[in-house]
């Protein structure tokens, strides 16, 4: 395949005073250097292990223990890599989490035996109504409960150690609390709080080792689901079907389509493109009166509608992404657009005006996200464009860079302060590639809306691309997010970042090649974002680990 | 580094006896005790009595004009020290006064440096420094800096621990926490004071007919003995980091497990947390009786940004960028600077003495918790080394001329009621560009006196030396002279 320069090859790269150096390496999973696809043999590197990120396991108790009204899992935050929750390095255990997930087995135990009875027999497999059953259900929550969390059937030895604790706490204290207990030492189990991945040692060849069936499905299931396999991909495992690779995609294609996929898919771009700023952001009450918590949360929750929308009900692209103009208001949030006001209380679809707005760069939450408390900030704009969209290094400002708001003379619009606050060569290294993003914003406020006029003087939104695949000028927002639907840099950016979610890791340099293949892939498909989760669950490579050194030849 | 003596301090009068006074009386006074051998040494009742450290972590930096305490006639060109003891509360910095009750208690430390962090990758120095500032060890560059090694309480923590109590407890409005383990991987803050509370003091078991919650509560050990075994049993069939990510969530479990166990036997007086009273108050009176009770003895309380009601700064503006960042003082200010900019600056100036005033006030009323419980000859205090640190500098992302609180003796590691200024003739690091003007000795050594002083046997944190703006070679190792006296 062509490898043009697939990413955004900025003068400024890492710090200041090294220009052309990034830390890291810039033109290794990023770059486009890499040499053709070795097709005959498969590149799977050293992979560290997974713990479920705090998303993955609330989805999982929630599909573990559907219809049960389960308690609000606390759990301290994880470090975040590229935005990313679930990097494998990252999320190592800790004091306050391994008590937090002792709080929560509890507590979700608790909730379990209280549930309805019907859902309680549903989620658990049984429940002994008397005496002369409670053994047997005992056994039974083991095996089919023990198969649903552990993502595979427990072996007979497992059983057994289960067993033993039930029968122990049944004994000394009766059903109830053993059933609990049983299900406070099952969610805490390594089996369920990581993904072990052993593999078959039979197949393997030295330097790959084949993962089991029930390991490959427990990828796929985390990979587009965000959770836990469900009874059908557990039974096709159990069957041997997954290493039918026709068998293997329909389940591929059922679990995308499946309505699991969908808040899947609507987390992996709140990370990618970290919705959740918007919550943590403050304005001037004199300047945006109208900025409080419900126009804040309209705007985050019109993110992840948005999301959803494009990907499974409309075209279900990253163009779409970037240039559809769908919105789910509240009458806030219709205000601050100036769409047509739905009933009081509810949400609408609305459709926004083509000349102010397009996809997702030029909705309120992110222009309000990435800017300061009376005006926008083309600098926090831009370095997020070409960050998350281009995927281009930046390193951070010198320290003795001023990054407070300019204070705006009478005469100066926003643009001119920042112009003046940047000119210098040395910000210029770094700053022309940013604001020429970054000013195409120019005509929304530090709230997203929109304007023609900044400071009594007309809004200046004219910028420009530089050392992308689609430089040159730009004028305004909507003509950026076309531009940027155009490029294939912005296309193997998503797919990259698409790797890094689903991998839990960035790409290393070797596997350039690989991501390179799946951004073919999802060009060829139109930038079908559903196509691509597809491509990333069907690679030959999903279904292998790198053999540790006790195995290798 | 510093071979120039600090010079001795003058005999001051005192309220009481302290720690320090004690050992000297005993003969025991003097630098032997920066060692850890001590130990051995000493009285049984004073065995007895642990050694605890405190550390309180405030966001941003000090107002150096309103925070330095100076006396006439002192030397510039050298360390000196003087005595905080006979200052009146007026002749303390505007900033420190409200600690004047404690000084004798104080060990005030003017004109480190975060050496290492000047020497590293520059970066934001938000970033830089909170990586630097508690580990002394350089930081990663991707997407946000972290840090890379273990932050010095967990280092003290990992010496002074004990099966069946808490390692450490990290309480804090701080949600980027800057306590790290080995590899940089960051402990979370409890933030929520009920919470913690909840964990360390929990209500006691009931005797009555035991409920069925009362009966999972009581076998919530047993749970968590089988888990330990099955994380145990898993181990060996993984291998490298993987296998090591289990050790360790297994060893996590065993501690949860004989926490409860040994917890359960612990009679403490549980505090009381008037509704009243601030999250931070809440914290010092959590943390001061998780330390008096010897249920932990590393515990510290980051105070992330302040809200501007805090602090009383008008509603609605932005403390990092309007206040902090404009906090300029001296070379800082522009030659050429406009009637609006110093107005602005003077205001920045203003608020952020009234943000550290906060802190300085909240740690005397922690120091007020401490000194308040009896405990051998003197106090909790007197065995607790407290210490106060700012993020940065200033408000103006500076990493040299650090504004430094410790209180307390350590249980006689350092002598306490002085104020140390460490002049600023050492040699500035190579950055990429300039001014390089001198600084003070680099924290790192001060963070290896603390460790020393609670018993670790640490010679240097990871970073042991730089290349100064002259080429020459800057040690970072050792520990800070003076401190003891």
């Amino acid at each position: 395949m062509v490898s043009l320069a697939l990413v955004a090859g900025l003068g400024c790269r890492g710090t200041i005073s090294e220009p052309g150096v990034t830390p890291g390496d810039p033109s290794g999973p990023g770059g486009g250097e890499g040499g053709a696809c070795d097709a005959a043999s498969l590149h799977v590197p050293d992979t560290p292990l997974r713990r479920l990120s705090h998303t993955e396991l609330r989805f999982t108790l929630r599909d573990l223990f559907a219809g049960v009204a389960l308690p609000e899992v606390d759990l301290i935050g994880d470090p975040r890599i590229y935005g990313f929750e679930n990097n494998a390095d990252a999320l190592a255990p800790n004091a306050v989490l391994v008590e937090q997930y002792d709080r929560a087995a509890v507590d979700v135990a608790r909730r379990v035996v209280s549930a309805p009875a019907d859902v309680r027999a549903r989620a658990l497999g049984c429940w002994a109504d008397t005496p002369d059953a409670e053994r047997d259900c005992g056994r039974t929550i083991i095996a089919d409960l023990g198969r649903r969390a552990f993502r595979r059937p427990l072996t007979a030895e497992e059983q057994g150690r289960y067993r033993d604790l039930f029968d122990a706490q049944h004994m000394a204290h009766g059903f109830e609390v053993a059933v609990r207990l049983l299900l406070e030492a099952m969610l805490q189990a390594p089996q369920v709080l990581y993904r072990l991945e052993l593999g078959n040692p039979a197949e393997s060849d030295g330097e790959l080792v084949a993962l089991t069936d029930h390991e490959l499905a427990t990828r796929l299931s985390y990979l587009l689901w965000s959770s836990t396999p469900d009874e059908e991909l557990l039974a096709a495992a159990d069957a041997g079907a997954l290493s039918d690779e026709a068998q293997l995609e329909a389940q591929v294609r059922r679990m995308v389509d499946d309505p699991k996929a969908r808040a899947a898919v609507v987390d992996f771009h709140r990370q990618w493109l970290d919705f959740g700023r918007v919550e943590d952001v403050n304005k001037d009450s004199e300047l945006y009166p109208s900025f409080g918590d419900p126009l804040r949360w309209a705007m985050r929750d019109e993110l992840d509608r948005f999301v959803e929308h494009v990907v499974f009900d409309g075209e279900g692209t990253l163009r779409a992404l970037l240039l559809d103009r769908t919105t789910f208001v509240d009458d806030r949030l219709a205000t601050l657009y100036g769409v047509e006001l739905p009933a009081e209380g509810e949400v609408a679809q609305r459709t926004l005006p083509a000349d102010q707005r397009a996809g997702i760069l030029t909705r309120a939450a992110f222009l309000t996200s990435h800017a300061h408390q009376q005006t926008g900030s083309p600098p926090l704009r831009g370095v997020f464009v070409l960050r998350r969209m281009l995927c281009a290094e930046i390193g951070a400002p010198p320290p003795n860079a001023d990054t407070t708001a300019p204070v705006l003379t009478p005469e100066q619009t926003n643009r001119e302060a920042f112009e003046a606050r940047t000119a210098s060569a040395t910000c210029q290294s770094c700053h022309h590639a940013i604001n020429g993003v970054g000013f195409t914003f120019e005509h929304y406020d530090a709230i997203g809306a929109f304007r023609e006029v900044d400071n009594g003087r007309p809004v200046d939104a004219s910028g420009w691309l530089t050392d992308t695949d689609v430089d040159g000028a730009v004028d305004g927002p909507v003509a950026l997010s076309e531009r940027l639907s155009e490029s294939a840099v912005v296309e193997r950016c998503a797919t990259l970042s698409w790797f890094r979610y689903a991998e839990g890791r960035d790409a290393a340099p070797s596997e350039t090649c690989e991501v390179d293949a799946l951004a073919d892939v999802f060009a060829e498909s139109g930038g079908d974002v559903r196509e691509l989760m597809v491509a990333l669950a069907m690679r030959p490579e999903l279904r292998y680990r790198a053999a540790t050194d006790g195995e290798t030849r | 580094m510093s071979d120039e003596p600090i010079r001795p301090s003058r005999p001051r009068p005192r309220l009481r006896p302290t720690r320090r006074t004690f050992l000297t009386a005993l003969g025991l006074g003097g630098a032997g005790l920066l060692l850890p051998s001590l130990g051995g040494r000493r009285t049984i009742a004073e065995d007895s009595i642990p050694k605890r450290f405190l550390l309180l972590w405030s966001a941003h930096g000090t107002v150096r004009s309103q925070w330095k305490i100076d006396r006439p006639g002192l030397p510039t060109d050298r360390d000196v020290s003087f005595d905080l003891g006979s200052l009146t509360e007026a002749e303390m910095s505007p900033i420190l006064r409200p600690l004047h009750r404690h000084r004798d208690k104080l060990l005030v430390l003017e004109g480190l440096a975060q050496t290492s962090a000047l020497a590293d990758e520059v970066g934001n120095n938000h970033f830089v420094a909170r990586s630097h500032l508690l580990t002394g060890a350089p930081y990663r560059s991707e997407d946000r800096a972290r840090p890379t090694a273990m932050s010095i309480d967990q280092r003290i923590a990992d010496t002074v621990r004990r099966e069946g109590r808490f390692d450490s407890i990290e309480l804090g409005t701080n949600r980027d926490s800057v306590i790290t383990r080995e590899r940089g991987e960051v402990l979370p803050t409890q933030t929520d004071p009920a919470a913690a509370f909840e964990l360390l003091f929990p209500p006691d078991a009931s005797t009555a007919e035991p409920t069925v919650d009362e009966r999972v509560r009581r076998e919530r050990r047993s749970v968590l003995d089988f888990v330990a075994g099955e994380y145990e049993r898993t181990m060996p069939r993984l291998s490298g980091d993987d296998r090591r990510k289990l050790e360790q969530h297994r060893d996590l479990v065993r501690d949860l497990e004989s926490r409860i166990g040994a917890l359960a036997g612990v009679t403490c007086g549980r505090p009381e947390l008037a509704s009243a009273e601030t999250r931070f108050e809440h914290f010092a009176r959590i943390a001061s009786a998780a330390l008096a009770c010897d249920l932990t003895r590393v515990a510290s309380i980051q105070m992330g940004q302040l809200d501007t009601a805090e602090f009383g700064a008008p509603a609605g503006t932005d403390v990092h960028q309007d206040w902090a960042h404009n906090a300029r003082e001296g070379a800082e200010v522009p030659a050429d600077e406009s009637a609006a900019a110093r107005m602005q600056r003077e205001d920045a100036l203003r608020w952020m003495t009234e943000y550290n005033l906060v802190h300085a006030r909240q740690l005397a009323f922690l120091l007020d918790l401490l000194d308040s419980v009896p405990e051998g000859d003197g106090t909790l205090l007197d065995h607790t080394c407290v210490l106060w640190l700012t993020e940065l500098s200033t408000g103006t992302h500076e990493l040299r001329d650090m504004p430094v609180v410790m209180a307390g003796g350590c249980g006689g590691a350092f002598e306490t009621g002085r104020y140390l200024r460490y002049a600023q003739n050492r040699p500035m690091p190579q950055r990429p560009w300039g001014p390089y003007p001198p600084i003070g000795p680099a924290h790192s050594h001060l963070l290896v006196s603390i460790a020393r002083a609670m018993g670790a046997e640490l010679d240097a944190l990871p970073m042991t030396e730089a290349t100064g703006a002259d080429g020459e070679r800057i040690d970072l190792t050792g520990p800070l002279a003076g401190l003891a006296g």
